[in-house]
């Protein structure tokens, strides 16, 4: 029972910092962004506790995320107080209601059922949690620190080196009921699908927005993590949702867009440090693409991302006492054909159904994510030609060309010896799953297109006889 | 940008008509990618209707046979093929233990016991205790000095032990040091692999599980 209370807790507190920047946000944008906000400033405050010297446990924490939630009440009443009246099913008849819509609706929320049940039901059974998140979790619950005695006697798992958003995330809920943690998994997956509807509702038909919710949803690889206690979901979350945020920005000004990105981004570092390639590609395109203080937008948005990368950079080399580059090569030297080649081909079988390795081809493991996306974004270009793809958000198209850059060279640049895995080894495990960071961002792509736009202008035009034009301010 | 609509006569059950269709069709596309999606049908056959199924199964069993509700631990012993004798370690060995794992050569002839010779996972069930493994005798020596007690699998371990045990079960967990005679321990004096489940048609014996 007291899980379900340090759950509602991080809701709050995410809800009362969102409504701190802005009340204009929609009730989707509130439930899936305020976890995603709520549980890192939980694990924050683990770190400021443990940094401090004390030790963490579930009444601090409380009182720490009840003096947020505190601090935010006025203006999380004035949105309650405001917003309330979005709440409810509007007119709708069954003559004129949105079967198609209700469809869809109906297979994203029975299959989120299924494997809800599933990750509910089993305990934790996958290797890297078992040896690495779960087990940090527990310890960490257990001993009220962040660095556990696990690392005294190096057995802490590959995962210790990790930044603590995700094993601090399971400490939370272990400290509030042992039993109930996997139910993270859950709520990350929640304010991902969540997340990514709700940017796609503001600029296409609910039919589209669900269709590509439901694309996401079922990314075969993507699906089964939503019953495992393993990071790459929760990553996938902070990323993609950070990349539309960023996008909504450049497209409309709103300055709430522009913060939200920035601490989702931040997160996103708080999670996982290789996420870093995402940081770099929002930079570059706010200085490219945005209006107004280009540059100094784009200094604040790296500044806030790489905080945390810095903090906990100097966390583990002065408390830690080990070194996040010790497994990567000391020097350059000339290009490793033969590792470049094999990574190659393994991208390509991940973009295709052509089968490379051990590993199943992307068609098993992305479904019809990246072929699609890729037919789709060729249409696109023919569609409008060459000189008006750069009128139809080609920032998104540049920011996952050089993150995928990044990533790539991030892979390229672990040393075999050091990492103690062949990189074919690395590539059919974590490049593997980190792939899902890109999925959420090109799939908004594909959904805003131009030629799936039109094509959902006319399918609502069949559907309600009437000429419905692009819509860039729905709240709901 | 505001909405612009323009309207066009046309009745409910025009709407209704028409919003059917499109929804056939959308079945129609969402069967086919099931169908054709080798991805898709393992997400929705084997990941979710699956194990959806598989729960239901123990769920049903269980209420047949009056069983009280599954624990955690029900569910490891059901999942995980050695956690009946992880389960013996932790009940046999004080929290203070520093628990010696067998070495590679003594287990990767028996995939059951395949993970019982890494440390950094037996630590997830074993903490508090500390756990070392015969591999790491020159890379942890500080800590393999410090083993109190012997993972006995596939008779290896016994040379372990600075004293000699009476029976030598193929896979127990002993005390390096003799110690002397206590209140009796709390589970088993051996392990027993359970058969918690008889095997049937739906052949309920899980595969060690390993992603």
């Amino acid at each position: 029972m007291l899980v379900y209370v340090a759950i509602l807790m991080v809701y709050l507190i995410g809800a009362g910092l969102m409504t701190q920047i802005s009340r204009e946000w929609s009730w989707k944008e509130l439930i899936a962004f305020s976890f995603l906000i709520g549980i890192g400033v939980e694990t924050f405050f683990m770190f400021v506790i443990d940094s401090l010297g004390f030790h963490f446990n579930y009444i601090v924490l409380f009182v720490a995320g009840f003096s947020v939630v505190i601090g935010c009440y006025d203006r999380l009443y004035d949105y309650w107080m405001a917003k309330k009246k979005d709440i409810n099913l509007g007119s709708w008849s069954l003559s004129t209601l949105n079967y198609p819509a209700v469809l869809l609706g109906s297979v994203i929320l029975y299959m989120f059922y299924i494997i809800t049940q599933k990750n509910l039901f089993w305990p934790t059974l996958e290797h890297d949690a078992i040896g690495t998140f779960d087990k940090l979790g527990r310890v960490m619950a257990h001993e009220g620190v962040l660095k556990v005695s696990l690392f005294k006697y190096d057995l802490q798992g590959a995962g210790g080196i990790y930044p603590p958003l995700f094993h601090g995330a399971i400490a939370y809920l272990h400290l509030y009921g042992d039993m109930q943690h996997k139910i993270i998994t859950t709520l990350f997956f929640i304010s991902l699908l969540l997340g990514f509807y709700a940017i796609c509702r503001k600029y296409v038909s609910s039919i589209i927005a669900l269709f590509f919710t439901l694309l996401l949803e079922m990314v075969p690889e993507l699906y089964s993590h939503a019953a495992l206690l393993l990071g790459n979901l929760p990553t996938a979350a902070y990323v993609g949702n950070a990349a539309l945020v960023l996008f909504v920005w450049l497209q409309t000004g709103e300055r709430r867009y522009f913060i939200m990105s920035c601490i989702l981004t931040a997160l996103s570092l708080w999670i996982r440090n290789d996420t870093i390639g995402f940081a770099l590609a929002g930079g570059l395109i706010i200085a490219l693409f945005s209006t107004g203080k280009k540059w100094r937008e784009a200094g604040v948005y790296l500044a806030s991302a790489l905080l945390p990368f810095i903090i906990w950079t100097l966390y583990l080399k002065f408390k830690i006492q080990t070194n996040q580059s010790s497994r990567f090569v000391d020097h350059l030297g000339a290009i490793n054909s033969g590792k470049l080649t094999l990574m190659l081909n393994y991208i390509l079988s991940y973009f295709s159904w052509i089968q490379y390795g051990k590993m199943a081809p992307g068609i098993q493991l992305y479904g019809l994510t990246f072929m699609l996306s890729f037919l789709l974004i060729l249409i696109n270009v023919i569609y409008l030609r060459t000189k008006k793809i750069k009128d139809d958000k080609p920032y998104i198209l540049l920011f996952l060309m050089v993150s995928f850059g990044i990533y790539f060279m991030i892979f390229y640049l672990i040393d075999e010896t050091k990492q103690n895995a062949p990189i074919s080894s690395l590539m059919e495990s974590s490049f593997k799953r980190g792939m899902f960071c890109f999925i959420p961002p090109l799939l908004y792509y594909v959904a805003t297109s131009r030629v799936v736009t039109n094509i959902a202008n006319r399918i609502e035009k069949f559907r309600t006889g009437k000429e419905v034009a692009l819509r860039t301010d729905a709240t709901v | 940008m505001a909405e612009v609509t323009k309207q066009k006569p046309i009745t409910d059950s025009q709407v209704l008509r028409r919003n059917l269709v499109v929804t056939f069709v959308l079945m129609f596309i969402l069967l086919a990618l099931y169908v054709t999606i080798p991805g898709y049908n393992y997400a929705i056959k084997d990941v979710a209707i699956g194990n959806k199924q598989r729960i239901d199964q123990i769920e049903t069993r269980r209420l047949n046979f009056n069983m009280p509700e599954l624990k955690m631990e029900d569910k490891f012993l059901f999942r995980l093929e050695d956690y009946w004798y992880i389960k013996f370690i932790v009940e046999n060995t004080p929290d203070s233990a520093v628990v010696l794992l067998p070495p590679l050569h003594a287990i990767d002839t028996s995939a059951e016991f395949n993970s019982l010779n890494d440390p950094e996972y037996m630590e997830y069930f074993l903490y508090p205790r500390l756990c070392v493994s015969e591999d790491q005798r020159e890379t942890k020596k500080d800590l393999y000095a410090r083993a109190t007690h012997v993972c006995i699998v596939n008779g290896w371990g016994y040379d372990k032990l600075k004293w000699s045990p009476k029976s030598r079960p193929t896979e127990d967990v002993l005390p390096i040091m003799e110690e002397p005679k206590k209140a009796p321990a709390k589970g088993p004096t051996s392990p027993i692999k359970p058969g918690f489940f008889l095997t049937d048609s739906t052949a309920n014996k899980s595969p060690n599980i390993k992603p």
